[in-house]
């Protein structure tokens, strides 16, 4: 009986096929690094009943598993620096808007969805990431707080904002545009110096402090890259490299993860 | 660090119709309350790296296993079944257990430990026979008393009664090679343990939506050891 059991279960698991498999050249001799993903807080549905949960979208796992990553999730809390001893790099996901308290400004009336406590979070995160010289990719609103903890500031809403009207494509409207990098940029050299970038942001990086601004939106100038060279690995990007096959940004951290 | 197993949805966040990683955000705080430090585990691979950043592991709930797994064809209640998401957990579910690093199984996580030794579920209670008024289902809750066997390590946790949340449509008709310590009245399988492991404790129902912080304290207690 026993053994019917289990031959029943353990043949019918050899046919499952994990749907996600290393991109092609990725060694995988069991060092895939952990890699850290921030996610948000949200009212949730499940089948029959709705929960406040953590939730990111699965294009951020699925490009760190592809890079050879082993993909974890960070959920929001008062303090989740601690746990950046146990992984080996980081990525802070897209999300929502920053709270203008956070960047010292009063909100402007297109900024109406903010989460002081996933600010919070993030920052003792990213600042504990910093600290220890953690490889970093911060994607979207990762780059704009890369940049706020940096001394830099936001333009809270592009559209209203001279020079950057019509810059791109937000509210669930994505578009695309040409990014020219610096020459000799971290960016420039994994992606080349024209790249064709997504777009789906209503703010930007105004001023990026203490970071060095390494790529720029071709039609108007907007920062869309940022690094510093003094650390192992830290980029961030304005656009959303995980949707669009920019898997090259996702090795190029997992790489520098198992150094 | 404790890794909680999460569900991919198809849902419209940020963009429409996207697949997202999710989990109720109860078990994190379950886990941060009782002193651990809560990761998040989407569904893929799971390899040695993984588990060796963890000190201990929740299965956690979520939609109905295949039947496939238990060697049944699907009852007509039973959909949205994922077998991804059950290979991607029972490879995490074994590779946790081969460390001895402590478990917390819960609802789904319940049934496909016990499915994983052996076991078999009841596809939906309300037409099982025995088993027609057991609890809420879509998506009410309930509430009914666990009896549990003296002198297992859940009692030595929280007693021999303690009060159950319901609000599950499946139940596990047969654990396995697993010893049964918790049942409802009408005689469901609702918890079960392996005592030659150093902690590994199963439930049928949701300790972290009702505050039954000392599974949690128990668990963070036996992943520190």
């Amino acid at each position: 009986m026993g053994s019917t059991r289990s031959s029943t279960r353990s043949s019918r698991l050899r046919e499952v096929k994990i749907p996600i498999a290393p991109a092609a050249g990725v060694a995988n001799d069991g060092t895939r690094p952990v890699i850290g993903v921030t996610c948000c807080v949200r009212e949730a549905s499940y089948a029959n009943w709705t929960m406040n949960s953590a939730i990111l979208p699965s294009t951020y796992t699925t490009a760190i598993t592809r890079a050879g990553g082993t993909p974890v999730i960070i959920p929001p809390s008062e303090d989740p620096s601690p746990l950046l001893d146990s992984i080996d790099g980081l990525v802070i996901a897209g999300g929502p808007d920053l709270d203008p308290a956070t960047l010292g400004q009063n909100p402007d009336p297109n900024t109406v969805e903010f989460y002081p406590e996933q600010d919070a979070s993030e920052i003792n995160l990213l600042e504990g990431a910093l600290e220890r010289d953690k490889p970093m990719l911060c994607v979207c609103r990762g780059m704009q707080l890369l940049a706020v903890l940096h001394g830099g500031n936001l333009h809270q809403h592009l559209d209203s904002t001279p020079g950057h009207e019509g810059h791109g494509g937000y509210g669930g409207v994505v578009t695309e545009h040409r990014v020219i990098a610096k020459e000799g940029s971290r960016i420039a050299t994994l992606m080349g110096m024209q790249i064709t970038a997504n777009s789906t942001h209503h703010q930007g990086v105004a001023d990026a402090g203490s970071l060095t601004v390494t790529a720029l939106a071709e039609h108007d100038g907007l920062i869309e890259a940022v690094e510093r060279n003094d650390l192992r690995f830290c980029l961030g990007v304005q656009w959303h490299p995980e949707r669009i096959g920019h898997d090259v940004l996702y090795s190029a951290l997992v790489q520098a993860a198992r150094g | 660090m404790i890794g909680i197993t999460t569900s991919i949805n198809t849902r419209d966040y940020e963009t429409p119709g996207q697949a997202v990683v999710m989990l109720p955000r109860n078990y994190p705080e379950a886990i941060r309350r009782a002193g651990g430090t809560p990761i998040l585990i989407p569904e893929g691979e799971v390899d040695d790296s993984l588990l060796g950043s963890l000190d201990g592991i929740v299965i956690s709930g979520g939609r109905d296993i295949s039947p496939e797994l238990y060697g049944e064809e699907a009852h007509e209640r039973t959909g949205d079944v994922r077998l991804e998401q059950d290979a991607s957990e029972l490879t995490l579910l074994r590779g946790a257990l081969e460390r001895d690093l402590p478990l917390l199984a819960v609802c789904r996580g319940h049934q496909l430990y016990c499915v994983d030794n052996g076991g078999r579920l009841h596809q939906h209670l309300p037409e099982t026979p025995g088993f027609e008024q057991h609890g809420a289902t879509g998506g009410e809750w309930s509430e009914h008393e666990v009896h549990i066997e003296e002198g297992s390590k859940l009692a030595s946790i929280v007693g021999t009664r303690i009060l159950g949340n319901s609000g599950h449509h499946q139940g596990v008709a047969d654990a396995g090679d697993l010893q049964v310590v918790g049942r409802t009245e009408d005689g469901l399988i609702e918890a079960v343990e392996d005592p030659g492991k150093k902690f590994c404790i199963s439930v049928q129902w949701h300790p972290e939506m009702i505050g039954q912080h000392e599974i949690f304290d128990a668990l963070i207690e036996a992943a520190r050891s």
